[in-house]
């Protein structure tokens, strides 16, 4: 008996002295891990975010407290392996329920959308062919929204000018604009393999949106065309009918059609949402990413092209390339979801096959050559919309030297524009893209110096919800 | 700085560790404990460090002053005694409650126009109390003023409890900060107890708070959203979203216990359990004596007891529960939802000493029921310090803001949720521990199942340490911050 008893008190103080070495050894290691400096990562690719640097030492901000806890985020942000361990978080979240359908982020309900009298549409209609989408699909459209675009596609950028030096490409800085503050989107609906952005309407930044549209159709009445085209996102199209009428999203018809409404005798209004929902069944949305496809874009193009009278280029006959393994926004907006990563994104790309030129103007003024479509084969996993006019730059000029009648127009867009633009390029020999985010000069003065002749605005529906974006339409001149 | 920060788990408290390890006298231990607490605490406060050094001082010389009184012809002593107090209780209050007292002038009578913010120095609700039972026991005798003022301002501001607690009588560890020995198993114990508590914080307690935040509303709403979110809340987002902040609330505050204890536990420094399974209970009386015990145990000791407790007839009673539980709310927060959350208990205790309290001892399930219906919805008054979102979350939680039973977001939410709300449920219950206990006394019989065990219970620091880990990193994951849309 005393001597059971005894071994079981060694065999405890064994187990002990295994229990406390072993967690000795791993704060240890993990201790170790935490001091390889050299391994701490200065940017997240997949949050497209610089992480909290080194703070700056300064008397005050030892006093306020600042400077300790810039060292404590600084030392939490840049954790060595850290892409490693927020995989495993995901993979961890992901155990804890059953899968298939999850929300990520907080949803915030949108404002009630007022109805529009029934006067006659301004809309420019689309094509009857399509007309049989409108079978209840679109009554219940409901909206989500799109966030992050550019940031994607400028960091795109930025990579490309990181890989590509040695081939005399100018370097290009990652756009981090100052006047565009941080600004934290609505959740994200992970349904299956596909994610799709809740979309609240804001009823008095679409009243601005539309008001800033009518003001640069006021400003160029008699010079140039206006044209607007608002963009449904994912969750306005592609989203199955038996969770779209579930969900606190807002519906992005109502939404659209609303803001449609506003517009004045200046502006023609292009719908995109009816081709689009005849078409919901093919590729037209990523579903890792809140961007549209090219195919999508392709849809909106042809309703644009009708209403602007031009005869569209079919999708056949432009050279098609392909590059895989596309995990976008909504993966990284997820904290890299699992069920999302099993089926990446492809992005499909077409080319018209005429004799393009494009130059595009940097933040800084500087400028460089770039293919319209670019071979993203060995960009990061993430930053494959990037593959379109050179992601997102303030200005850029592309010209078709197939082309000799000197047409010209102007598109002003966010980054759901950039698989739009390469369509147009078939229509006018040199077309002008802005991108307003990040763009200071006048539009007015651009278009009388260039003879431009059509302008036209492409912003997706959850553009005209954000704030920071519409005051940025309302400065256009 | 929190212990579930990756900078206080792999550099502060390895460095403090290896340094502690390498002191070779037990004061030059206690100093390397010192000059690390001091910095953790000015990791956060730089500029109030000194007014923790400065309390420190004051109670240390107080309590000299009074055993030395003692030996006087004319003990003085209770005249430091008090100097103590408003010394104590008057810096306190500067700190933690000009603010309420002003701004609740500034409603009632538009004075003063602008109410200051004072900025609350962390920890002094803890510290304070610590530093004012020493003096208190000084004076009652129980134990002796101690000369060495590195000792008390050890005490004091010692980094496993400085902040959150436990609150640690000085006379429970006095002979333990002099001498103190520590042996294998008391090491292993507090290495796990060290993990669990830091599981608890990083991998539970967060999860459950970004439930409460998705199923009520985010704290960093302004007033008016907040109402207008909770009110297009679902019935069972409501529901659900209350039973998330009360599993958070309890396995956050928990686990910053175990991790004092654990840390305690790995030099030989014995606290007392501050959480027994609080919603194990079956009364209110019960469920305060289980839930933040240091706590209760000082109010018991130095006002309700003190005040004549339940000896001096029921008026008597009912005005000392009335001051305990008005204090008890107030101790929580300077707001005035704090204040009715204390009360709120204190009517509860008294229908429970009048009335029903005896009923309730022979109805094992409903008293059960009933303790965690009364804890759940006094949640509600803690969480909100607005009494319009107080209301609007009561009236959906009945469905009685026009609002849906269920609508897809929650039921989203809750399916992809579901094993962790079960997880976290059992871990607010002694049953993980009892299991093991059991499973330990099978396993003891047999050498091979013995070893079992014991792989287990090494592996087991080391799992819940690497969970935590990748918690705390992907919690620090950020991509919803679009710096450009």
């Amino acid at each position: 008996m005393a001597k059971n008893t005894s071994k079981r008190a060694g065999r405890s103080a064994l187990t002990a002295l295994f229990v406390a070495g072993a967690f000795v050894l791993t704060m240890c290691v993990m201790t170790l891990i935490g001091l390889l400096f050299p391994l701490r990562p200065a940017y997240s690719e997949e949050e497209k975010r610089e992480l909290t640097p080194f703070p700056a030492f300064s008397i005050q901000a030892l006093f306020s407290g600042d400077w300790f806890d810039g060292i404590s985020a600084w030392y939490s942000d840049t954790f060595p392996f850290r892409s490693f361990w927020v995989g495993e978080d995901s993979r961890l979240k992901a155990t804890y329920g059953f899968a298939g359908q999850q929300i990520h982020g907080d949803v915030q309900k949108g404002d009630e959308i007022p109805d529009v009298p029934s006067t006659p549409s301004k809309t420019a209609s689309a094509p009857s062919t399509v007309s049989a989408a409108s079978d209840g699909a679109s009554q219940t459209a409901s909206g989500q929204d799109a966030a992050s675009q550019n940031a994607s596609s400028q960091t795109a950028s930025s990579r490309v000018a990181s890989s590509q030096t040695a081939s005399s490409q100018p370097a290009i800085p990652a756009n981090n604009d100052e006047n565009l503050s941080a600004e934290t989107m609505g959740g994200v609906l992970v349904a299956g393999d596909s994610a799709y952005e809740f979309y609240n309407f804001v009823n008095a930044t679409a009243d601005r949106y539309a008001a800033a549209v009518n003001r640069v159709g006021d400003m160029l009445a008699g010079q140039c065309k206006v044209y607007d085209l608002i963009v449904p996102t994912s969750t306005g199209v592609t989203l199955p009918d038996n969770i779209k009428e579930q969900i606190n999203s807002s519906d992005q018809g109502k939404a659209i059609n609303y803001m449609y409404s506003l517009m004045n005798g200046n502006v023609v209004t292009v719908d995109s949402l009816t081709p689009l929902l005849a078409h919901r069944d093919e590729y037209i949305y990523f579903r890792t990413d809140h961007h549209w496809t090219q195919r999508g874009a392709w849809y909106a193009y042809d309703a644009f092209a009708r209403a602007a009278g031009k005869t569209t280029v079919p999708l056949g006959n432009m050279r098609k390339q392909e590059f895989d393994g596309f995990l976008g926004s909504f993966y990284t907006d997820t904290g890299k979801s699992p069920a999302l990563a099993a089926h990446p994104d492809t992005v499909e790309a077409y080319c018209p096959n005429d004799d393009l030129h494009m130059t595009v103007t940097q933040k800084d003024g500087s400028t460089y050559t770039w293919p319209v479509i670019n071979d993203v084969s060995d960009y990061p996993q993430t930053l494959k919309y990037g593959a379109f006019i050179a992601g997102d730059n303030p200005y850029t000029e592309i010209e078709n030297r197939s082309l000799t009648d000197g047409s010209a127009c102007m598109i002003i867009k966010e980054s759901f524009g950039n698989a739009f633009v390469p369509y147009l390029t078939a229509h006018y020999q040199t077309v002008y893209v802005i991108d307003y985010r990040y763009y200071y000069g006048s539009i007015s003065q651009l278009a009388a110096d260039n003879g431009i002749t059509d302008v036209l605005f492409v912003n997706n529906v959850s553009a005209t919800r954000n704030d920071n974006l519409v005051s940025r339409l309302e400065a256009l001149n | 700085m929190v212990f579930s920060s990756l900078f206080f788990l792999y550099l502060f408290f390895p460095l403090c560790m290896l340094c502690y390890f390498f002191a070779n006298s037990i004061q030059s231990k206690n100093t390397v404990f010192l000059i690390f607490s001091l910095i953790f605490y000015a990791w956060g406060e730089p500029k109030y460090v000194l007014l923790l050094v400065f309390m420190a001082a004051a109670d240390w010389f107080l309590a000299l002053c009074i055993e030395w009184s003692r030996r006087q012809p004319r003990d003085h002593g209770k005249l430091f005694l008090v100097l103590a107090c408003v010394i104590n209780l008057g810096l306190i209050g500067v700190f933690k409650y000009t603010g309420l007292l002003l701004g609740t002038l500034a409603d009632l009578t538009g004075f003063p126009a602008v109410v200051p913010q004072i900025l609350l120095p962390i920890g002094i609700s803890f510290y304070t109390f610590q530093l004012l039972s020493y003096v208190v026991d000084v004076y009652r005798g129980d134990v002796k003023a101690q000369r060495s003022f590195k000792i008390v301002l050890l005490y004091a501001s010692l980094f496993h409890q400085c902040i959150v607690g436990p609150i640690v009588r000085y006379k429970d560890v006095e002979r333990e900060l002099l001498h103190r020995t520590v042996n294998i198993n008391e090491i292993a114990a507090g290495a796990t107890r060290f993990c669990v508590g830091l599981a608890k914080k990083a991998v539970l307690a967060n999860m459950c708070g970004q439930l409460a935040d998705s199923l009520l509303a985010p704290d960093s709403l302004a007033a008016a959203d907040l109402v207008t979110t909770l009110g297009g809340r679902s019935v069972l987002s409501l529901w659900f979203g209350v039973l998330a902040y009360a599993l958070q609330i309890y396995l956050d505050f928990s686990a910053y216990s175990d991790m004092a204890i654990g840390m305690g536990k790995m030099v030989g420094l014995h606290y007392k359990e501050n959480f027994d399974y609080p919603y194990m209970s079956g009364s209110v009386s019960e469920f305060w004596r289980r839930w933040h015990i240091s706590l209760g145990s000082f109010f018991r000791d130095y006002v309700y007891i003190p005040l004549g407790g339940s000896r001096q007839g029921d008026a008597k009673t009912i005005r000392n529960l009335f001051v305990v539980w008005l204090l008890t709310g107030l101790w929580h927060g300077a707001s005035w939802n704090f204040v009715l959350w204390g009360l709120f208990f204190f009517v509860f205790l008294v229908l429970e000493r009048k009335w029903i309290g005896e009923w309730l001892k022979a109805h094992a399930v409903v008293r059960h029921v009933y303790l965690l219906l009364v804890v759940y919805f006094g949640w509600i008054l803690f969480k909100f310090s607005s009494m319009s979102a107080v209301g609007t979350t009561l009236l959906g939680m009945f469905g009685l803001n026009g609002n849906a039973f269920a609508d897809f977001e929650t039921l989203t939410i809750l399916k992809s949720n579901l094993f962790f709300i079960a997880a976290a449920l059992i871990a607010a219950t002694p049953l993980c521990k009892q299991l093991a206990l059991r499973l330990k006394e099978r396993c003891d019989r047999q050498t091979v199942t013995a070893a079992l065990y014991g792989a287990a219970q090494t592996a087991w620091p080391v799992i819940l340490l690497v969970l935590s880990t990748i918690t705390l990193v992907g919690n620090s994951y950020n991509p919803f911050l679009y710096f450009q849309f």
